[in-house]
């Protein structure tokens, strides 16, 4: 980093924590740095620019599964077109949900060829870290699993997008999610992958009281299922919207699909 | 007369045979080990507005680096000058009393851990979180549990420290038997072991997968270099650098590091991180220490040492006695520490953590760990009675 532009940066850092976080208004909102969105999705961009159909896979676990049956348990892979349509005209857009409960990266990269072949998507959503965190496998060796992961997707040309964990004030006690979530997110600054920072924003909405996280009731509690991946949905669809507008970095690793 | 030394060898032997005792504290030392204190309590706080204060955001290393080289450190002067007095075997059964002090203390505090697990997953239920609240395992089976955490091998969360701490030192009697003997060569072989862990994933075993959160043989170096340093007070090798020409690049990285850390707080700010040195500085790995977290440390301490002469009239400033007093008493502040932690986390997430509230709980907590180095100071001075109390300690905690 050249003198001018640490400076800049430095000077940049200053402006924004003296203005503070952005104005919120809905309850889905978080300030500008949880949603900042680093890459671009090239592919993806290209089909939306071709106006021709996009394929979406998410691979997940269970926070990306429905809840029983009730429509107020959907998950927001089943709320993800709806979202994006609010945001932009979008030719046809399939999502196809391929989550598994419990799943550690490292076991979920081994159907990554087997699903991206039978979905042939455009996009791959890949939310792990929880069950990681839970499990308590080494954080360099869930790091070694999101690498090959990056390769699998990327090697098809396919772009692929992060999702952190869920944030919950008590789980902290149980599991480091943060150094998960933090080594994620220098996986993903290193390899060029757009990262929705799902823990960081949920805190925000948990912290800033926007949600309660621990409702008490049980129809309290499918209502809070409701509320936050309608929220969740919503801030894909806007992470998705801002990776493929045309300024965003380019996304991908060229240097690494070479080596 | 004898044929002199050459100047190769005379580095691997100790110089002069000084005490290790005597002297009198180096304030220093105390105040780094205080600030660390106050530093881990607060980032073992999840999601602690106020641990913002707190070294880890200032650049790549935090508060564990600070606290695994003073205790390196503190160890060889206490036990290093009883092993100079009374013989390696005393200084050996010395040591080997504290680890089994440490022992216990991190099995009183797996007990609250226990307690606050069963307490929160009976409480807060929700199936949304099911799979981030999957306490199973650790409920279900005690007989697992407990056998694994009596081995060191199942650590809870923010408990990684203190067993870490335990290995180290009972592998302190070979540590000092070497560093009081040829210290350079002692230098060399932590820093071997350290590149050859590195290298080929050597780690202790962890339940129920994967290796310890602070690679014993990685962090041993930090321990092994405190102790190096307090073996050759005054004649480190590291004297006959230029203070300007290392300085300024300590200085240097120091500045890149934070400017660096920056943008993990405003990630807008990455724009201006070019994709190579992204590509050549993530991840920056904790449990095998990075070589990035190891220099930011070293830069870090070198600084200190060259701006903070031990004798600086502002380390007897009387603001900072009670941050002096957690570092003398660390066992206790340290176990304190983790238990306000938990205790805090507690508080907050059952109240509601605003930031307000984290300040005070912290704030809180702070006062609480000082006043128990008040207290067990008081403990100790009154039980060795007005005589010996005034002999100075190497600082044996």
């Amino acid at each position: 980093m050249s003198g001018r532009r640490l400076a800049a940066a430095i000077v940049l850092a200053t402006a924004m924590a003296v203005a503070g976080p952005a104005a919120v208004a809905g309850t889905c909102d978080a300030p500008a740095d949880d949603t900042f969105i680093a890459f671009g999705l090239p592919r993806v961009a290209a089909k939306l620019k071709a106006r021709e159909p996009v394929a979406i896979l998410v691979l997940g676990t269970a926070s990306s599964l429905d809840y029983g049956t009730d429509p107020a348990g959907r998950a927001y892979p089943a709320r993800l077109l709806t979202e994006l349509r609010k945001l932009r005209p979008v030719p046809t857009v399939t999502v196809v949900n391929r989550s598994i409960r419990q799943e550690t990266a490292a076991a979920m990269i081994k159907r990554f060829d087997q699903e991206i072949a039978a979905t042939r998507p455009d996009l791959v959503i890949w939310q792990t870290g929880s069950t990681d965190a839970v499990s308590r496998v080494g954080v360099s060796e869930f790091g070694d699993a999101l690498g090959t992961g990056i390769d699998l997707v990327h090697r098809r040309d396919v772009d692929l997008l992060f999702v952190t964990p869920q944030f919950m004030p008590q789980a902290a006690a149980v599991s480091r999610f943060g150094d998960y979530v933090d080594y994620m997110e220098q996986v993903a600054q290193s390899r060029r992958v757009p990262l929705l920072n799902r823990y960081d924003i949920m805190r925000h909405w948990s912290e800033s009281g926007a949600i309660a996280m621990d409702p008490a009731g049980k129809p309290e509690k499918l209502k809070l299922i409701d509320t936050v991946q309608a929220c969740v949905a919503e801030q894909l669809a806007r992470a998705i919207a801002a990776a493929v507008s045309d300024d965003a970095p380019e996304g991908r690793d060229r240097t690494a699909a070479k080596r | 007369m004898p044929a002199p030394v050459p100047a190769f060898l005379r580095l691997f032997l100790r110089p002069d045979p000084t005490p290790l005792a005597g002297g009198g504290r180096d304030l220093r030392i105390d105040l780094a080990r205080g600030l660390a204190l106050v530093f881990i309590f607060l980032n073992h706080i999840p999601d602690n507005i106020a641990s913002w204060v707190s070294n880890r955001n200032w650049g790549f290393s935090d508060a564990t680096e600070i606290f695994v080289f003073v205790s390196g450190y503190s160890a060889m002067l206490a036990y290093g000058s009883i092993m100079q007095k009374s013989g390696f075997a005393r200084a050996t059964a010395s040591v080997l009393r504290r680890v089994w002090q440490i022992y216990l203390a991190h099995l009183i505090l797996f007990i609250f851990f226990v307690a606050q697990i069963a307490y929160v997953s009976a409480n807060f239920d929700n199936p949304m979180f099911a799979e981030e609240m999957n306490v199973g395992p650790l409920l279900e089976r005690p007989d697992v549990i407990l056998l694994q955490a009596v081995l060191l091998r199942f650590k809870p969360v923010n408990m990684d420290v203190l067993p870490l701490y335990i290995v180290l030192l009972a592998a302190f009697p070979a540590i000092l038997w070497a560093m009081l003997r040829a210290p350079f060569a002692a230098l060399l072989g932590t820093i071997l072991l350290y590149v050859v862990a590195r290298r080929f994933d050597w780690n202790l075993p962890a339940y129920p997968e994967g290796g310890w959160f602070f690679n014993p043989f990685a962090w041993q170096i930090l321990f092994v270099l405190g102790a190096y340093c307090a073996v050759t007070r005054g004649h480190g090798f590291w004297r006959r650098l230029q203070p300007a020409t290392v300085g300024g690049l300590a200085a240097i990285y120091l500045v890149f590091a934070f400017a660096i850390v920056l943008t993990w707080h405003h990630p807008p700010l990455t724009a201006f991180v070019p994709a190579w040195l992204n590509a050549w500085l993530y991840p920056i790995d904790k449990t095998g220490l990075d070589t990035l977290r190891l220099a930011h440390f070293l830069a870090t301490a070198y600084l200190t040492v060259l701006l903070v002469p031990p004798g600086a009239k502002w380390l007897r400033h009387r603001a900072l006695t009670p941050l002096m007093l957690c570092g003398r008493q660390s066992l206790h502040v340290f176990c304190v520490g983790v238990f306000l932690s938990f205790a805090a986390h507690f508080v907050l997430t059952v109240n509601g953590s605003t930031n307000i509230a984290e300040i005070l709980v912290s704030l809180l907590g702070i006062i609480i760990m000082i006043g128990v180095a008040a207290l067990v100071d008081w403990y100790k001075l009154s039980e060795k009675g007005p005589v010996t109390a005034v002999a100075v300690r190497g600082g044996a905690e």
